[in-house]
């Protein structure tokens, strides 16, 4: 068995891969420049490759965070081998080779609930993300995702500056650097904000910031059958100021008639969230994850890292955020 | 005696670990045979013959417990 | 044993609306013995089988012309005519012959009826005739001599002579009132005073009977008996809870007593499927386990008797609708028998129009009760009986449900479930320490104890053991879980949490968990760490953990769920709340 990272001629292999042995319309398989858009950021596609006598037997897709593999933690995206005997070999091997290829961690978003065990398994802390939202006092703005119009609570939001968008020339004020300026374990580059928000091919993404919180949020604007909602993507800052954030854009979406604000996140204190306006997701609202075709339906989102503590994960991490046509 | 409870071991695991009813495990059956045995059932397998057994699975050996032949060894079942 | 019916059942059952949907029918009586009151019974026991009926009742004592007429007017085919009679109207007569040869009379008279019931048949092959068997006499002349050359030998000849009308005119069928009449006894059977009054002769038990097995023959002549049962497994096919006891340990077969009547239970079950009766399996239980079930050599019936079977901890009604509609049958033609009360409630609650048996403790009630209300009567067994089984086989055995049923929630609430927990106090150790020895489905660590170690957690203050019981309008079911462990700073540690399957899927799992929130919020605890070991046993506590969606982690070497419990606390309001009420005795 041969196990080594992609190199740009395996493009098409892997694609046929997917087509063949994970779902002949995914879009990585239909858009050749998503695939290389999210999957190709060094040149190469971001792929560990296990071969049998040279065919390709199982991949590994992942994300970076930072700005080359081995400074970067890593994300799984995809995970997928042929089934087999030696199936369990091949995956545990890519996943060894994959942690090898970093000095940081290993980590994964969205994973189905049963392959959880499978990664506590393979020592993994695994977990869910927080899921919390703020819907419109206005009933004719939410009153679509309400169920139960019992227990919604919204309180009084702190005095907080009016938040301004912030453009990629912008992002040079920020210093991007360590761990200890963010208050966790996973920090972001610059080069990543840049490449995942401001280059996504189809989805438009907003940066907003105010001068108090010494860092910016990262958020996209989706369509409900005419309603509008704004999904919490990333942060760029320290954890401490999150919630001011929340806080500031319940403002901002108050003014432009907003139905919605939705969250998903670990490693924030839900005290601080909910004095920020947000409320823990409850079966009395609903806010819909899939649009296309839209599933009225709340969802979870689960997580595997190889990181004990200090924790931050979002929405914009891993593949989460991303179209699915 | 013994052949037959591992047997039936490995049935009920690959059952609830997927969720359909128990199919007939058979000596030369194997991941690649059994439809319903995925990695997962592999690995909740590892954790039972913990549990039944006492043999604590290395991930190394994860690789032998995907198949019964494999499994029969690990247990050094004669069969 | 089960009384038929009440009279307040039968009162209630005529204040109820008639349901248009049943099939209706009309039958006419001929009176050789006063019919009422069975009119007013007959249709409480046709309602079972979605039946209404309206009766046309002849004139007392006009047989003959009765029947004459019947040939005259050829109108009104498929036309159903009951001949309503009693063997104690031609004792009678016979009695009031003249000359001293009693018997003879008796055997002349019943000649003569069967003379003219012939030759009613014969004239009208368009109408379906319900001919009664005739009862044995309330008392004999003479002892063993009336089985050999008197009465009783005349009466089962005329009897014969009635069962051959019914093998050679298709037009006939017969209801067995002999059978009727000795299965609650004869002395039962008669009123006398009631006969002389008002020449109607059966006793209130007797009209019940009567009414609930001709209701059951006139049901399976126009085809509405009743074509598949439904069996739960524990305490109905076998005895025990297979779960918690193990399949070496229910009772089947002559081993032990409860054995031996679960044995003919099962030879009766075997015998319904052998004459036509399509058999499905409705238990909540796990799939290995029932299996094994019937791998035990004293047992009769097998899995592969069984042409359907759903197996698993959703609702029954749930299960019982999959499986009709696998089988492509309708609700109406089900039978369901369970012992749990909780569980009986729930079918007729969800599935009004499937028959559904429920008994307190010995099997053979159940057998009594499919016979007498008479679901599977029928005059024939033919070839496609024979072979129905085989032709109705669901060679997938499912366990996931259709459709789920979302009222399940509303029939929890229904059963008014109470709890009595006991934190670091108990009455019965003895049962605690068994409970943790013996359960291993709900069982997150396979931890095994001793009563001495059991007494420790509850008296030591670093440790802790809380154990409940669970209550519901059916009755207690005694303790049925027990949690204990460690308490470490702010962390409570579980060392192994076990709950019996007989409470599975009742919310049971989340009251405990917000009675240990509570405690330990009381206690400072933030955080409650549960180690969990996968077995081949535990999926259904696995899956329920999963569900929680709470994070996972190693702590020195073991996986453990971790529960914040302020996290807990808000959450179980909004998503895994239980139905039970509780209270903590400490």
């Amino acid at each position: 068995m041969d196990i080594r990272l992609a190199e740009p001629k395996d493009s098409e292999d892997i694609q046929d891969f997917i087509k063949s042995h994970w779902k002949d319309d995914h879009i990585f398989v239909k858009d050749n420049n998503f695939f290389n858009y999210e999957m190709c950021l060094f040149g190469a596609p971001n792929f560990v490759l296990a071969f049998n006598g040279g065919k390709l037997i199982g991949i590994l897709g992942f994300t970076c965070n930072r700005d080359s593999i081995k400074t970067s933690d890593l994300f799984l995206v995809m995970f997928r081998v042929i089934k087999s005997q030696a199936s369990i070999k091949v995956g545990i091997n890519l996943i060894n080779h994959l942690s090898s290829l970093t000095k940081y961690k290993i980590h994964t978003i969205g994973a189905n609930e049963k392959t959880l065990t499978y990664y506590n398994f393979l020592g993994f802390n695994t977990g869910w993300l927080d899921h919390f939202y703020w819907l419109n006092d206005d009933p004719k703005l939410s009153f679509l995702f309400i169920k139960k119009s019992s227990n919604i609570k919204n309180f009084q939001q702190k005095n907080t500056d009016e938040l301004f968008q912030i453009f990629e020339s912008d992002l040079s004020k920020y210093k991007f650097n360590s761990i200890s300026e963010c208050g966790h374990n996973l920090p972001k580059s610059r080069s990543f904000f840049v490449r995942r928000y401001f280059r996504h091919p189809h989805y438009k993404y907003v940066f907003l910031s105010n001068i108090m919180l010494n860092g910016f949020g990262v958020v996209r604007e989706v369509d409900v059958k005419g309603f509008k909602g704004w999904r919490i993507i990333d942060w760029y800052g320290h954890l401490n100021k999150f919630s001011d954030f929340c806080s500031a854009l319940i403002v901002r979406a108050k003014e432009r008639n907003i139905s919605f604000i939705d969250l998903y996140v670990k490693g924030i204190n839900e005290d601080d969230l909910i004095t920020a306006g947000l409320n823990r997701i409850s079966e009395s609202v609903v806010i819909p994850n899939y649009l296309e075709p839209l599933v009225m339906k709340n969802i979870s989102i689960s997580y595997a890292s190889s990181l004990d503590e200090n924790i931050f994960l979002i929405r914009g991490d891993g593949d989460q955020d991303r179209p699915s046509y | 005696m013994e052949v037959k409870l591992v047997l039936k071991l490995i049935s009920s695991v690959i059952s609830s670990s997927s969720g359909k009813p128990p199919v007939e495990i058979s000596l030369s059956d194997s991941m690649e045979t059994i439809e319903e045995w995925d990695s997962l059932a592999t690995v909740t397998l590892a954790a039972a013959l913990d549990s039944e057994f006492g043999i604590s699975i290395e991930v190394d050996d994860l690789e032998s417990l995907s198949s019964v032949k494999g499994i029969m060894q690990l247990l050094n079942i004669s069969f | 044993m089960n009384k038929l019916a009440t009279i307040e059942e039968i009162n209630n059952f005529y204040q109820q609306e008639k349901n248009q949907s049943f099939t209706n029918i009309e039958i006419q009586v001929i009176s050789d013995v006063t019919f009422h009151p069975l009119d007013r019974y007959i249709p409480f026991f046709l309602s079972k089988f979605e039946v209404s009926a309206s009766f046309k009742i002849g004139l007392f004592d006009q047989l003959n012309f009765d029947l004459l007429e019947l040939t005259k007017k050829n109108e009104n085919l498929n036309k159903i005519v009951y001949i309503h009679t009693s063997i104690i109207k031609y004792l009678v007569r016979s009695n009031e012959a003249i000359g001293s040869q009693g018997s003879d009379s008796l055997q002349k008279l019943l000649d003569n009826y069967v003379l003219n019931i012939k030759r009613a048949i014969s004239a009208s092959p368009s109408i379906q005739f319900i001919l009664n068997l005739f009862e044995l006499p309330p008392f004999r002349v003479r002892g063993s001599y009336s089985a050999r050359a008197g009465e009783i030998k005349t009466i089962s000849q005329v009897n014969d002579a009635i069962i051959k009308l019914a093998d050679e005119n298709s037009n006939v069928v017969i209801h067995d009132l002999n059978y009727i009449s000795s299965r609650i006894g004869l002395d039962n059977w008669y009123d006398l005073n009631s006969w002389a009054m008002f020449k109607q002769p059966f006793s209130g038990d007797g009209i019940t009977n009567f009414s609930s097995s001709l209701a059951s023959v006139i049901a399976s002549i126009i085809g509405k008996s009743k074509k598949v049962l439904f069996c739960d497994l524990d305490n109905t096919i076998w005895g025990g809870i297979i779960g918690d006891d193990g399949h070496q340990n229910i009772h089947i077969g002559s081993n032990t007593a409860k054995g031996e009547l679960f044995a003919i239970a099962q030879s009766y079950i075997l015998s319904l499927k052998n004459k036509g009766i399509i058999l499905g399996i409705s238990s909540k239980n796990d799939h290995t386990n029932a299996e094994l079930g019937f791998t035990r050599k004293e047992s009769i019936l097998s899995l592969e008797d069984f042409s359907t079977a759903m197996i698993n901890w959703q609702p029954k009604s749930g299960n019982i609708k999959s499986m009709l509609e696998h089988l492509n049958l309708g609700e109406n033609s089900s039978v369901f028998i369970d012992d749990n009360k909780a569980e009986v409630a729930e079918v007729l609650r969800s599935l009004p129009s499937c028959s559904v048996i429920g008994f307190e403790k010995s099997p053979i009630e159940y057998i009594k009760l499919l016979d007498s209300l008479g679901f599977f009567e029928t005059q024939q067994v033919t070839e496609d009986d024979l072979n129905r089984s085989k032709n109705y086989k669901d060679n997938s055995l499912r366990t996931e449900l259709s459709k789920a049923f979302s009222d399940h929630d509303d029939f929890l609430l229904s059963l008014k479930m109470e709890s009595n927990f006991y934190w670091n106090i108990s009455n019965d150790p003895q049962r605690v320490t068994d409970l943790v020895n013996k359960t291993n489905q709900f069982n997150t660590t396979q931890m095994k104890t001793t009563l001495s170690e059991i007494k420790k957690y509850i008296n030591n203050s670093e440790l802790f053991l809380l154990s409940a019981e669970l209550n519901d309008i059916y009755g207690n079911n005694g303790i049925i879980t027990v949690v204990f462990g460690m308490i470490r700073n702010d962390e409570l540690y579980i060392d192994n949490w076990v709950m019996s399957c007989r409470v599975f899927n009742r919310t049971m799992e989340n009251a405990v968990l917000e009675v240990l929130s509570l405690k330990s919020k009381d206690l400072g605890i933030k955080k409650i760490i549960v180690p969990f070991k996968v077995t081949s046993k535990n999926q259904y506590c696995h899956s329920y953990f999963q569900n929680l969606r709470i994070t996972s982690k190693k702590i020195d070497s073991v996986q453990c769920y971790v529960i914040i419990v302020k996290d807990y606390l808000s959450k179980i309001k909004n998503v895994n709340g239980s139905k039970i009420s509780f209270k903590i005795n400490q």
